[in-house]
C-alpha cells in the first residue's frame, strides 16, 4: 500500500436500494430524515469495518424483498479528523442514556441537534462478539466523503 | 380507527430499541374469518408482510397482557378486531422482543387506558435487553399468597393438566402446563429472594426470563436437567398461547413430562431451601 493509500481512510456503507446508491453518487439529497433511517440527523450512516456491513445486509436483506447492495466510499483522515466528533461510547454509564434520549430521534426526546459532525456509536444487532460500529456522517461534511 | 404509536426503550448502552407501529381497530358483529383468536372477543391480523410470524408472537402477547384493560375501555361486548398496517424499526439495534411492550403501549393510546408497566433494562452477560411488562391477568394469586401455598395450587393444577391430556384435551393440557410452569418458576424466585427486588419491579413474564433470574441468583442455580425441560416449555409456550401450532399427541405428552420434571424441583426446592 502506499503512502497516498495509506492517508486515506475506508469505510463500507450499506444502503437499501438502488435509489438510495445512486442518489450518494450524486450530492446525496434528499437525506432521509425518518427517525428509523436517520436518528441523528440528516446525513450518511456507514460501518467502518466491512465485516459489520456484510453482517448488516444480511440482516436486512432478510426483512425487504428489494435487493440490498453495499458500497464504499473514502474520506481523508486530515478530514476526518477536522470534524466536530464524539465517539458515543466514550460518555459514562450514568450519563448516556441521557444524552441519547436528547439528541437521537430514538430516544424519548425532546430532542436537540448534537452539534457534531461525526459521531461513532455501538450497536445491537450481534449478539455475539463485540458490537458492530455505526458512523455517522453529518450532510454538512457529505462533500468530504468520496463514494466509488 | 388508525392509531399511531412509537415505542422508545433506552438504556446505559448506546443503543436503543425504537419501534413505531401504525394499527387499526374496529369493533365487528362477527368474528373475522382471517385472523389469530386472542381471547375469545379479541382477535387480531397484520398487513405488514415484512414481519416474521415469530415475532408477530411478541406484538400479540403484548395484547394479551393488557387484554383486560382494552375489555374494560370497551364494554360494548362485541369482537374487537386489530390490524397491524405497519411495523417501523431501527434495524441496528432491533430486538423483536420489544414488539411485545410496543403493542401493550400501542393499545394503551388506542383505547384510551395508562400504559402499562415496562421493565427494559440492558443484560451486558447476553448483550440485548431483558423486557418484561406487569402482567395484569393471572397475576393476583401470585402475589398474594405464599410461594408454599402456590406450589399447592401448582401441583393440584398439574395434576388436573394430566387429566386433560388423557381425555385428550391437547391444546388445554399442554397451555395449563405452561401456566403452572411459570408460576411455579416465579414461586422459586421468590422463595430465594430474587424477587420481587422492589415492590413497583414486575415479575418476569416469560419463562425464559425467569430462568436466567434464576440462574443468576447466585445460589443454588436450576440443575442442568431441570433447565432442559424449562427450555423445552419456554420454546413452545408462546405457539401454545397462541394456538399457532397446536402439538400432536406425542410433543404434548413431552410437554407435559417437562412441565413435571421442572415443577416437582421447583416443589423440592420450596419444601426444602432455606432462606
Amino acid at each position: 500500500m502506499n503512502s497516498k493509500v495509506e492517508k486515506q481512510h475506508k469505510l463500507g456503507s450499506l444502503v437499501q436500494n438502488q435509489e438510495d446508491v445512486s442518489r450518494l453518487w450524486r450530492e446525496g439529497t434528499p437525506f432521509p430524515t425518518v427517525d428509523t433511517r436517520a436518528h441523528f440527523g440528516p446525513g450518511v450512516y456507514a460501518w467502518s469495518r466491512l465485516t459489520d456491513a456484510e453482517e448488516y445486509h444480511t440482516l436486512r436483506q432478510r426483512k425487504v424483498v428489494e435487493a440490498l447492495q453495499i458500497i464504499e466510499f473514502r474520506v481523508w483522515n486530515y478530514c476526518l479528523r477536522r470534524f466536530r466528533q464524539l465517539d458515543v461510547n466514550s460518555i459514562p454509564e450514568p450519563e448516556i442514556d441521557a444524552w441519547i434520549n436528547r439528541h437521537s430521534l430514538l430516544g424519548e426526546g425532546p430532542f436537540e441537534p448534537h452539534g457534531y459532525q461525526y459521531l461513532k456509536r455501538a450497536v445491537g444487532f450481534r449478539e455475539v462478539g463485540d458490537p458492530a460500529v455505526e458512523h455517522y456522517f453529518h450532510s454538512s461534511v457529505f462533500a468530504h466523503l468520496w463514494f466509488y | 380507527m388508525v392509531v399511531n404509536c412509537k415505542y422508545r426503550l433506552v438504556g446505559k448502552v448506546s443503543w436503543t430499541i425504537a419501534i413505531n407501529i401504525s394499527a387499526e381497530w374496529n369493533a365487528l358483529t362477527e368474528p373475522p374469518s382471517e385472523a389469530t383468536q386472542l381471547a375469545d372477543w379479541l382477535w387480531f391480523s397484520c398487513a405488514d408482510r415484512t414481519v416474521p410470524v415469530e415475532e408477530l408472537h411478541y406484538f400479540m402477547l403484548g395484547l394479551k397482557v393488557v387484554s383486560e384493560d382494552i375489555e374494560k375501555q370497551e364494554k360494548g361486548g362485541g369482537t374487537i378486531l386489530i390490524r397491524v398496517l405497519d411495523i417501523d424499526f431501527n434495524p441496528t439495534d432491533y430486538q423483536s422482543e420489544g414488539l411485545m411492550p410496543a403493542a401493550a403501549c400501542w393499545a394503551a393510546e388506542a383505547f384510551h387506558f395508562p400504559k402499562p408497566e415496562i421493565i427494559g433494562k440492558y443484560d451486558k452477560e447476553r448483550k440485548r435487553y431483558a423486557i418484561s411488562v406487569k402482567p395484569r391477568t393471572d397475576s393476583l394469586p401470585e402475589e398474594v399468597v405464599s410461594p408454599t401455598e402456590s406450589m399447592k395450587t401448582s401441583l393440584a393444577g398439574l395434576r388436573d393438566a394430566q387429566r386433560l391430556l388423557e381425555q385428550g384435551g391437547l391444546i388445554s393440557a399442554t397451555k395449563g402446563a405452561g401456566k403452572i410452569v411459570r408460576i411455579a418458576l416465579q414461586d422459586v424466585a421468590r422463595k430465594r429472594g430474587d424477587m420481587p427486588l422492589h415492590p413497583d419491579v414486575p415479575l418476569p413474564v416469560s419463562i425464559e426470563d425467569l430462568v436466567i433470574v434464576l440462574g443468576r441468583s447466585g445460589r443454588k442455580a436450576i440443575p442442568l436437567r431441570v433447565n432442559k425441560h424449562a427450555v423445552r416449555i419456554s420454546t413452545w409456550y408462546r405457539d401454545l398461547q397462541f394456538g399457532i401450532r397446536p402439538p400432536n399427541r406425542r410433543e404434548a405428552e413431552e410437554y407435559m413430562h417437562s412441565a413435571t420434571e421442572v415443577v416437582r424441583w421447583a416443589n423440592e426446592v420450596i419444601q426444602h431451601d432455606t432462606v
